[in-house]
């Protein structure tokens, strides 16, 4: 899903948008699709392209739910925390995700291999509960299913 | 070659519409059958998808809810020449629930091909464009206010005056921003636009930018759009290759250039002034207005910004006329909304109607009532309309027209125009918790009240949910709810109140105090 991060892949990334105007949010943007998160080892890098310090590219990371600091886990499972979807009974199956993965909403599993993480609506209210698993979305996810849906999308276990 | 129609809409695909393209198209080929898939948008009626339609003499018969596994009986059926099957719909524009639609803004969405922009003209795309290319900004301002459009986003501010008071801020550069963050649980028109219609949102900008005078506009759309991220970039790319997009437009002397951003994870970047923090690379905090971002927007210059909805209402507004748009509606909420009809309900979807409708009749006539039981009940519980920050509803408010005067009355906004339906299961003490919760996680931090207020309301009402100082905490809640209202900067702050209060209004009997109701006995 993600790129192993390296230093001067990230360069490229961050050179590629010195033209934009403004642009820090989005190469942020390049660099959180790139890698799954933000190595801190960039910030001079950036400050220096945005004209900005490296505090104030710390605030503009820190400020947005996207953009992580620490590599991701090697699955990445997105939960629907929103109303439409705890209209459709999420809470049941939400709490057989986290059984199941053995982890909590907003942690990594401590052996890396599972994160859950938490999102206010997809946009597909109508046919919820909805997670994402490593960037597939599944509607209809219900406590009974939930469990077969990660199996077949997750390596590991 | 036969035509098959699948939608790319994300709600189809996540209910198997790729597997669905991958079996047909091994079948056909099989079958030696020869087919084109096009990947359209949805048509909105969510409980049909995977909604699979054959072009068979000109005309579309449609097959749903068709899953991967019944791919092999449809070829038995043979359903590429429209042969008979349990999951035969036929033409879907004579199922009741479209039937019954004023589609102004999603004419299209379903019916075109959304990577195809000759297909967009073919439908009768550009129409507007190409009146307004000649046309002079004043006299597009006037249908605008002929139309009586407000705006969709949230605050419904008439759409006129800002294109007016852009038009007339003076500078060297001017921009168009269209806000697609779309934040609202409950909302998903504008994705669906986007996925099933873009060059109309890239046709509501032009218009904008040929109003107001600006030469480079911005789409800020959010990240949990990935497959409207793909569309609209597809579209730009066309419409820069075959000259809607760009410089000396289809020769008329004007320049207009788009470029695509995405968010990154923020609700409060949807509020205007933070989305254009974003745009510009900053921390998405809310500005102090004025200056308006009509005057000093983007980088500083006029800017007139947008939701999706209302951009692409400008489209029917300047082909036929402010003054048909402004025939429909009721009172001042003028023209259609498209409403979206979620949660606890068996025909969800997208359902555009002129305001005026009531929460009722939507529920009822194209809802179809509750999807899920509970504890054998099977009736509405509540209704949050417009969004997180939405009035929750009881079954008693449900005859309530649907248009911005009789909201406020009630002490809530339409919003987006989402609809959550639920029912018995859902809980008002656990939607009130998560009001609070939602403000301390998405507050922009420039309001004390907002910022940290928010989680104090969120404490109590944990306390409230295990029984703890009950009464206290309602009425310490309830002045929190005052000052959140009198002292925030924008409306994430100033209307955390509304599902709150409206909860504890509405359904007291879950905000009582147990333990004293014991006492005084
Ligand atoms: C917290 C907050 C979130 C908002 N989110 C959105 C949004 O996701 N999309 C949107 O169009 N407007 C949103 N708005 C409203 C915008 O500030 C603005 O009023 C609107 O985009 C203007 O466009 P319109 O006139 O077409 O409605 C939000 C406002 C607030 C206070
Ligand atoms: S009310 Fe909240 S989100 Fe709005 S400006 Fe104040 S702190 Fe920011
Ligand atoms: S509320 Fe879960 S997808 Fe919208």
């Amino acid at each position: 899903m993600f790129k192993e991060y390296d230093f001067d892949t990230a360069l490229k990334v961050i050179e590629k948008n010195t033209h934009l105007r403004g642009g820090l949010v989005e190469t942020l943007r390049n660099l959180a699709d790139t890698f799954g998160y933000i190595n801190e080892e960039l910030y001079p890098a950036l400050a220096n392209t945005f004209s900005q310090s490296e505090a104030g590219v710390l605030g503009v990371v820190s400020f947005y739910h996207d953009f992580k600091t620490k590599p991701r886990a090697k699955n990445v499972v997105k939960v629907c925390m929103a109303e439409g979807c705890y209209a459709r009974k999420s809470k049941n199956m939400i709490k057989v995700l986290c059984d199941t993965l053995e982890t909590d909403i907003g942690e990594k599993r401590e052996d890396g291999e599972f994160e859950i993480e938490e999102v206010f609506c997809l946009g597909n209210c109508a046919v919820g509960p909805n997670i994402v698993v490593n960037d597939k979305l599944y509607a209809e996810v219900t406590s009974d299913n939930v469990k077969s849906i990660i199996n077949k999308n997750c390596k590991g276990k | 070659m036969i035509k098959v129609y699948v939608p790319l809409d994300t709600t189809s695909v996540s209910l198997g519409a790729d597997e669905v393209v991958e079996e047909i198209t091994l079948l056909a080929k099989q079958n030696n059958q020869d087919i084109q898939i096009i990947r359209n948008g949805s048509w909105g009626l969510f409980w049909l998808e995977t909604l699979v339609e054959v072009e068979v003499n000109g005309e579309r018969i449609a097959y749903g809810p068709v899953k991967e596994k019944d791919v092999a009986g449809l070829f038995d059926a043979d359903f590429l020449n429209g042969g008979e099957h349990p999951l035969r719909v036929g033409d879907i524009t004579k199922v009741p629930y479209l039937a019954k639609q004023t589609r102004l803004c999603f004419k299209r969405v379903g019916l075109v091909d959304p990577m195809d922009i000759d297909d967009y003209i073919k439908h009768g795309g550009f129409t507007a464009l190409k009146k307004a290319l000649f046309a002079s900004p004043e006299s597009l301002i006037k249908e605008m206010e002929h139309s009586g459009l407000r705006g969709r986003g949230g605050a419904a501010f008439p759409s006129y005056l800002k294109l007016q008071a852009t038009k007339d801020a003076v500078d060297d550069e001017k921009f168009v921003v269209c806000n697609f963050d779309e934040g609202d649980s409950g909302t998903f028109s504008d994705r669906m636009m986007g996925e099933g219609d873009p060059f109309m949102i890239l046709e509501g900008m032009f218009l904008t930018a040929l109003a107001v005078g600006a030469n480079e506009g911005y789409i800020y759309l959010r990240s949990e759009y990935p497959i409207a991220r793909k569309v609209l970039n597809n579209a730009i790319n066309l419409a820069r290759k075959t000259g809607w997009l760009g410089k000396n437009i289809q020769n008329s002397g004007k320049d207009f250039d788009i470029h695509l951003r995405v968010g990154a994870g923020s609700y409060v970047c949807g509020e205007e002034t933070a989305l254009l923090n974003s745009l510009e690379g900053k921390r998405g905090t809310v500005r102090v207005k004025p200056p308006f971002p009509v005057h000093k927007g983007l980088f500083g210059k006029p800017t007139a910004l947008f939701n999706v909805i209302s951009l692409v209402s400008m489209v029917p507004i300047i082909e036929n006329g402010g003054k048909a748009y402004g025939r429909l509606g009721y009172d001042r909420s003028r023209g259609t909304c498209p409403f979206q009809l979620s949660g606890n309900i068996k025909y969800g979807g997208l359902v555009e109607l002129p305001f005026g409708i009531t929460v009722r009749d939507i529920i009822d006539d194209f809802g179809g009532g509750l999807a899920f039981s509970f504890d054998g009940a099977r009736d509405v519980k509540l209704v949050q309309i417009g969004g997180p920050l939405g009035y929750h509803m009881s079954k008693n408010d449900l005859d309530n027209p649907l248009d911005y005067e009789h909201f406020k009355t009630l002490g809530g906004h339409i919003g987006h125009g989402g609809i959550i339906v639920m029912g018995h299961d859902a809980s008002a003490k656990e939607l009130a918790h998560f009001a609070f919760d939602f403000c301390a996680l998405e507050s922009c931090g420039t309001c004390t009240p907002c910022r940290i207020g928010s989680r104090r309301g969120a404490e109590m009402m944990e306390q409230i949910i295990s029984g703890e100082s009950v009464n206290e905490n309602i009425i310490l809640i309830k002045e929190l709810c005052d000052t959140l209202t009198q002292t925030s900067l924008c409306a994430l702050g100033g209307i955390t109140a509304v599902p709150v209060l409206s909860l504890i209004k509405n359904f007291p009997n879950e905000f009582e105090d147990r333990y004293n109701k014991y006492v005084r006995r």
